[in-house]
């Protein structure tokens, strides 16, 4: 028992030094798997079987991909409609309170989490394998902080109005639960591809929600939207404050919630049994 | 006599009347998430508490360096300002984590859930940049533009979330015995209470807009 590393070779595994030898005998038929997979891949293309093969982004397609038969238009649905970001997971709530008061910041927030969610989503498919949990969600948050200052700029530049509406919730853009929770969550057990769908649809369900908030929140504010006059000579300043918006989600939570009980139940009805279980 | 109250009023504003949770929304997702774990939410609230102080405290040094280089705090701007915060914040984090994990190994596995999001979130990042807009509002006045200012406004920051904290958990545990509508239940019947704190806390600070 003086080196357990060579008993380990032989094959007899005892005591503390189990799990590590059977860790590495898992990860040398991983590596032999892997490696045979890309020359068969590799011979494919040679004979035109297939059109490119990037080993580093298809691998981890193959083999990290969670086993699942949902498929795109489900994990697009599921994002903007079935599991709303906002309405069920409560992720990016602070920037539709604190700065979702006129439809113009709606949509600049919705479109500037976009930008940001997206990359970062997708660079976490791809390479947030390769670091450990600590490293991965700092990189996603100085990755976001890095993306903000050029679109930040863009915006000074042309909308300074905008930049000064948002106030500090444009820099707090970087920190929303929405990018980091989501590619911790999805992105790194998932493939590109379904990483780029689900960002999509992620993206939407925020924009569709806080873009609600806002058209309401300004229509009770001013009695416009945008300057088109709905109602005239009216004005409820209060409906500027945090809590039109906490209580606005509120309702909206409990309005989708009803109608995805209303879709689910006729789903069951046409489709039958197993369909609601989502 | 009259430092010690200016300094009372800055604590009781920010830990109640100007609440970041309730007068502009920060912190509410982490709130939300938190309150699903009622245990974990003590060593939340002290974790965040002890990283909005160092944020406060360093946005204020960044004001001194850039006062010390004559530097317009206009030239840079806000993104810049938090990107530089946001940096420190993922080295003060790291550097927990290494330090933790290697010394108090089982105090750091008690953390380790709690920690990200107790230094990434939109509090920790909002205190600083809020701080630097009341040194603006409040040119002149000498206990602003103070260390001991920027101390006591990231404590208070961090003790108005544990505050805020306390009082939706309490009010969630009696709403989820009552008799709700199926659609209300859960999620909905929080944002809609935090929402009524929200207004209760609002009529301390007047009518003020957002941001």
């Amino acid at each position: 028992m003086k080196n357990p590393k060579s008993q380990n070779s032989t094959g007899s595994i005892s005591g503390k030094h189990k799990h590590a030898a059977l860790r590495k005998r898992l990860r040398q038929n991983f590596r032999r798997l892997t490696e045979s997979h890309r020359s068969w891949k590799e011979d494919a293309v040679r004979r035109g079987h297939i059109r490119s093969y990037n080993p580093r982004i298809d691998d981890i397609d193959r083999t990290f991909q969670i086993r699942s038969n949902s498929s795109a238009k489900d994990v697009f649905i599921d994002g903007v409609f079935y599991k709303n970001p906002v309405l069920v997971h409560a992720l990016g709530v602070a920037p539709i309170v604190g700065a979702g008061t006129s439809l113009k910041n709606g949509i600049a927030l919705s479109i500037l989490t976009f930008l940001l969610l997206f990359p970062v989503n997708v660079l976490a498919s791809i390479l947030g394998r390769n670091f450990k949990p600590p490293q991965r969600l700092s990189l996603y948050v100085i990755l976001a902080a890095v993306l903000l200052i050029p679109v930040s700029r863009y915006l000074q530049y042309y909308y300074p109005n905008i930049v000064n509406s948002l106030g500090i919730f444009l820099p707090l853009v970087s920190v929303s639960s929405l990018i980091s929770v989501r590619a911790e969550v999805f992105a790194i057990r998932n493939s590109v591809s379904r990483t780029i769908v689900d960002s999509f649809a992620t993206g939407l369900g925020f924009a569709l929600v806080i873009c609600l908030v806002s058209a309401i929140r300004e229509l009770l504010a001013t009695g416009a939207i945008n300057g088109v006059v709905f109602l005239n000579q009216f004005s409820f300043t209060p409906a500027t404050m945090s809590f039109t918006g906490f209580m606005l989600l509120g309702l909206i939570a409990a309005g989708g919630r009803k109608l995805r009980q209303y879709a689910i139940a006729k789903k069951v009805e046409t489709e039958g049994k197993g369909v609601g279980e989502r | 006599m009259n430092f010690f109250s200016q300094y009372l009023m800055l604590a009781i504003s920010t830990v109640v009347a100007e609440n970041l949770l309730f007068s502009r929304g920060l912190g509410s997702d982490e709130i939300i998430r938190v309150i699903a774990k009622p245990k974990e939410f003590m060593l939340f609230g002290g974790l965040l508490t002890f990283f909005t102080t160092t944020s406060s405290i360093m946005g204020w040094l960044m004001d001194v360096v850039l006062g010390r280089f004559n530097i317009s705090p206009m030239l840079i701007s806000q993104t810049l300002r938090s990107m530089i915060y946001l940096l420190v914040l993922c080295g003060l984090y790291y550097l927990s984590v290494r330090l933790l994990s290697k010394y108090a190994k089982d105090f750091y596995d008690y953390i380790s859930r709690a920690l990200p999001i107790a230094v990434f979130n939109t509090a920790v990042l909002g205190a600083p940049l809020l701080f630097a807009k009341l040194r603006v509002q409040m040119l002149g006045q000498a206990y602003a533009d103070n260390f001991a200012g920027a101390i006591i406004f990231g404590l208070c920051v961090g003790i108005g979330f544990l505050f805020a904290a306390s009082l939706v958990l309490e009010g969630i545990r009696q709403i989820d015995s009552m008799d709700l509508p199926d659609a209300f239940r859960g999620l909905p019947a929080r944002f809609i209470y935090i929402g009524f704190l929200a207004l209760a806390f609002s009529g301390m600070a007047g009518h003020q807009s957002v941001i």
